[in-house]
């Protein structure tokens, strides 16, 4: 018992940019696990991706030490968490497995649409939430206001908050101890039969499928024989132990309250599910813990490997990537112009961009997306109702009685001054105004109901061009709204390009199929030929462009100090060429696929 | 059968399109660049081959002093077996060719010159950047005649930017009417980083027009066979006889040795070029290390040979192919020849030795071809 009340399990929550990442790093230096010299920046955001686009995308979990000013070692377990509004699921997973949230806010932006909602998500865990007030070395920073705003917005007591820059290093210790004060430490039976809830996992080469538990209840040692519950799959444990930043330190035994990493060649990726319930093979646990609610992917396209061959191995690396990944659907389908691949679903275009540039970094495949769709009702007039995620099985037109499609409830928190950017904006998207609350004098929550494919593409990061950065964005599915809904079709020297359809609202087809057209021409390098690129609403064109052909294609001079640099750009040529794909005798780069449909 | 290569990396003034390692300096830089040129030709002495062509090449030779020129030519004959009859080319400029140079170069032993020309259209010379004017052009070829020279070669460059036609056309028929042994007629590639290629970006100068470049092309290989040249290579034209035998070589993959930063050398299955950069090579007295040093696999020549012999008009040698290579051409490259033939970029001839050549439509693609042997 002593050793579980000297545990403390707590995640971070914050709005995107509000230092969240910083503040863990600092709190990883502060309890001695880097020296400042040896930290790089952002330890845990370890995937390139996270770094470069300064997110986190996986939640990370890391063990420290902490020796609190009442002399007590205490052991911490810090599980970050992602921002975007992408890869909230990604959160409710962290939640899980915590006792208690510091939530950072931003001592000059206050609080936010995501702060709202990471904040609720803690609350309907159970979590305590310990409120800090991050950036205050800023000189707009306004820490009283924003602590009222705490009060006031969110309902939870924010007057002893502490005054933190990470940045700095200003305020941690503050933040190790109100961690400490008000985490309260795990609850779990550390007699009763072991459960552990499974929060994360990952494949390695050597170990199999290596999961990361919370242990509820129970301990559990190496050699021990664990049974999944879901599947009724037994092993038996070859290593566990516990996580440092980028690396696991084995131990004999994990007890309840700990949260750590257990391997035992597990070799089935479908077995260790994320968010089940390991408990032992013999006299275990009869019910499992509760597990996540399931995530529903929003957004679908099609993945197609460049090089047909690749497709058992795409196969292979969307299982790996599922595996910690929960949101991320997957399942065989075929094209005409693209061949045999994948329809995938995803939470939002991010997500989407995400996995296809791991699947490209970590497994080296090379893909081709159709454009992104939302999944539609077709209501036909035989009375018969369609789900239709993918365009390309879109009914005939006459056949169909009318058309549904998801739409969301969308909250914009904002400074006043920018409302008019945002109605602007969002009516442009087709949203419809709810409400518009303030909970400042010169801030405002916006309620709207959007349509999904509206949200998708780029509302977000327009909403944020249009608003200086100020306004922040939360949104879930509410239900379905009939439309008037198109189908469109792209053309490449009059053959259709399957991959390139899709559904659009009909106010807003003709001009997307001209940007449609006009994107193309820029992106597909010219042929020996003439080529025309059509944008067609059933059999009427909407626009068109053409593609000049091009007459020249020879080096004029290749002597002797050439040869070599000739041949290198050739070969840098003929790469070119193989990652692109023909239609109808059109050779078109992946980059036109991608460019299309960033469009939006 | 080897040949040597000189670089002289020196011009009055660098040329807008130009990409190649050649810059405008002062005198005692050019003296301190031939004592290193020597001491490498020095060092990479090798007497184990004869040497049947010469060419000092830039960069613009032109612009070194008589006594420069006889140093360099000198230590070749010394650290080489230079052939009596060898071809020996010198590059040079219409600004400083002056009757005296010719008569130098002659001297030497040069036999071959290669004037650049590019154009006589003054507006065109304006916007390559050249510093002659088409008058000097003239003169400097009739220089070379006097001096006796009876083996000219003229560069010309089409396809030049806001060009017309007619002022191309008129370019070649005066180069006609001169008569030269030999012509080069390039289509001109806007080279990244070169001025021209910032003209061309920032819209000073229009982009050039590939279906113009294409009607040059066409109508300088029809002028210059009418005029009783045979077109040999995919840009160069040659009076019976008087094919480059220097050029020939690299599209024949024979050896050769190179000298002077930038210059490459080739061995028969390693191709090496020296630093390019001309300080460096003055400081390390001709001796600046490597930028680039492969060797071959018998694959990887194969590949090359084909590459480079497709360049020919004829096509390449599949005689020669097979004494050098223990392949059969025909097996190892069938479903190439196909797919080119398939699509019209070349067709069989009656010539055993060289089966495949180039169609007109390869000439225009010709990367095409050249892309399925790298």
């Amino acid at each position: 018992m002593d050793k579980q009340k000297n545990i403390r399990n707590f995640c971070i929550i914050a709005h995107i940019d509000h230092g969240k990442s910083t503040l863990a790093d600092r709190i990883l230096e502060k309890t001695g696990v880097l020296t400042s010299r040896e930290m790089a920046d952002q330890v845990l955001d370890n995937m390139d991706i996270e770094r470069e686009r300064g997110i986190t995308i996986k939640a990370q979990s890391v063990r420290l030490n902490y020796k609190a000013t009442d002399g007590i070692d205490y052991v911490f377990n810090l599980i970050d968490t992602p921002g975007h509004v992408d890869f909230n699921y990604e959160v409710s997973r962290s939640l899980a497995a915590c006792e208690g949230a510091v939530l950072v806010v931003d001592a000059s932006q206050g609080v936010e649409a995501q702060t709202l909602a990471n904040v609720y998500q803690a609350i309907d865990h159970d979590l305590e939430v310990v409120p800090i007030i991050n950036k205050i070395d800023l000189p707009s920073a306004r820490p009283d206001a924003v602590k009222e705003e705490i009060e006031n917005v969110i309902g939870i007591p924010a007057m002893d908050a502490p005054l933190v820059s990470a940045k700095v290093g200003i305020g941690i210790e503050d933040v190790l101890e109100a961690i400490v004060k008000n985490v309260p430490p795990p609850s779990g039976d550390p007699e009763g039969p072991l459960k552990a809830l499974i929060f994360d996992s990952y494949y390695d080469a050597y170990r199999g499928v290596v999961i990361y538990v919370r242990i509820k209840d129970g301990s559990v040692k190496k050699g021990d024989a664990i049974k999944l519950m879901s599947t009724g799959a037994e092993y038996q444990i070859t290593e566990l132990g516990y996580l440092k930043p980028g690396f696991k330190v084995p131990s004999d035994a994990l007890y309840a309250g700990e949260v750590g990493y257990i391997a035992a060649s597990i070799k089935n990726i479908q077995d260790a599910r994320v968010g089940d319930t390991v408990t032992t093979a013999e006299a275990g646990a009869e019910e499992p813990l509760p597990g996540y609610k399931e995530v529903q992917p929003m957004v679908f396209c099609g993945m197609y490997p460049i090089d047909g061959g690749d497709y058992e191995a795409l196969r292979d690396a969307l299982g790996k990537l599922q595996l910690n990944d929960a949101a991320l659907k997957f399942e065989p389908e075929t094209s005409q112009a693209l061949g045999f691949g994948f329809r995938c679903g995803f939470l939002g275009l991010l997500h989407f961009e995400i996995v296809q540039e791991r699947l490209s970094r970590e497994y080296e495949i090379d893909l081709i997306a159709t454009t992104p769709s939302v999944i539609y009702r077709i209501h036909k007039m035989n009375g018969e109702v369609v789900i239709l995620d993918n365009p390309t099985n879109m009914p005939n037109p006459a056949e169909i009685d009318y058309m549904e499609e998801p739409v969301v409830k969308a909250s914009v928190m904002t400074p006043a001054e920018y409302v008019g950017n945002i109605m602007e904006l969002t009516s442009e998207r087709r949203g419809t105004f709810i409400n518009m609350d303030y909970i400042e004098t010169d801030r405002v929550v916006l309620t709207y109901e959007i349509p999904l494919n509206e949200v998708i593409y780029d509302y977000f990061d327009s909403l944020k061009s249009r608003t200086r950065g100020y306004a922040s964005l939360d949104y879930e599915l509410s239900g379905y709204k009939r439309s008037n809904l198109v189908k469109l079709d792209i053309y490449l020297n009059g053959e259709i390009v399957d991959a390139l359809s899709f559904i659009v609202h009909a106010d807003k087809a003709y001009a997307r199929g001209r940007k449609i057209a006009e994107k193309l021409k820029e992106t597909i390098p010219r042929q020996q030929f003439e080529v025309p690129i059509q944008a067609m609403i059933g059999g009427k064109v909407i626009a068109r462009e053409t593609i000049r052909a091009y007459r020249k294609d020879v080096l004029a001079k290749c002597y002797g100090g050439d040869i070599t640099r000739k041949k290198k750009l050739l070969e840098k040529q003929k790469e070119g060429k193989k990652r692109m794909r023909e239609f109808g005798s059109v050779e078109v780069p992946q980059e036109a696929f991608l460019s299309v449909l960033k469009l939006g | 059968m080897r040949g040597l290569y000189v670089h002289i990396p020196f011009c009055v003034k660098k040329c807008r399109y130009c990409d190649f390692l050649s810059a405008p300096c002062g005198p005692e830089i050019r003296e301190r660049y031939v004592d290193a040129l020597v001491s490498e030709i020095r060092r990479r002495r090798d007497k184990t081959g004869k040497c049947q062509t010469v060419f000092i090449g830039g960069g613009t030779p032109s612009v070194l002093t008589a006594g420069q020129l006889e140093k360099v030519v000198t230590a070749l004959r010394e650290s080489f077996d230079v052939a009596e009859d060898a071809e020996f080319t010198a590059e040079a400029n219409p600004e400083s060719l002056t009757r005296e140079k010719a008569l130098a170069m002659r001297a030497l032993g040069v036999n071959r010159l290669s004037i650049g020309f590019q154009s006589l259209s003054e507006r065109a010379l304006g916007i390559l950047g050249r510093v002659h004017s088409s008058r000097q052009a003239v003169e400097a070829f009739y220089n070379g005649r006097e001096a006796g020279f009876d083996n000219i070669n003229v560069d010309l460059i089409f396809g030049i930017p806001g060009e017309t036609g007619p002022e191309f056309r008129d370019t070649l028929e005066r180069v006609i009417s001169l008569s030269p042994e030999h012509v080069s007629a390039y289509s001109l590639i806007v080279e990244e980083g070169t001025a021209l290629c910032d003209d061309i970006a920032s819209a000073r100068i229009p982009e050039p027009d590939d279906g113009q470049d294409r009607e040059d092309y066409h109508f300088a290989v029809q002028a210059l066979k009418a005029a009783g040249y045979c077109h040999y290579e995919i840009s160069n034209f040659a009076k019976p006889g008087h094919e480059s035998k220097h050029n020939l070589g690299y599209w024949e993959q024979r050896e050769y040795f190179g000298f002077g930063p930038s210059a490459a050398s080739f061995n028969g299955g390693r191709r090496y070029a020296n630093v390019p950069d001309v300080t460096r090579y003055i400081e390390t007295g001709g001796d600046p290390g490597f930028s680039e040093d492969d060797f071959l696999g018998e694959e990887e020549l194969a590949k090359e040979f084909m590459m480079l012999g497709f360049r020919l008009t004829e096509g390449p040698d599949f005689g020669r192919f097979r004494e050098k290579y223990s392949l059969d051409p025909f097996e190892r490259f069938r479903e190439s020849f196909d797919r080119l033939e398939g699509r019209g970029l070349i067709v069989k001839t009656e010539d055993r030795n060289r089966p495949f050549r180039l169609t007109p439509k390869g000439l225009d693609l010709a990367n095409e071809v050249f892309r399925e042997f790298v």
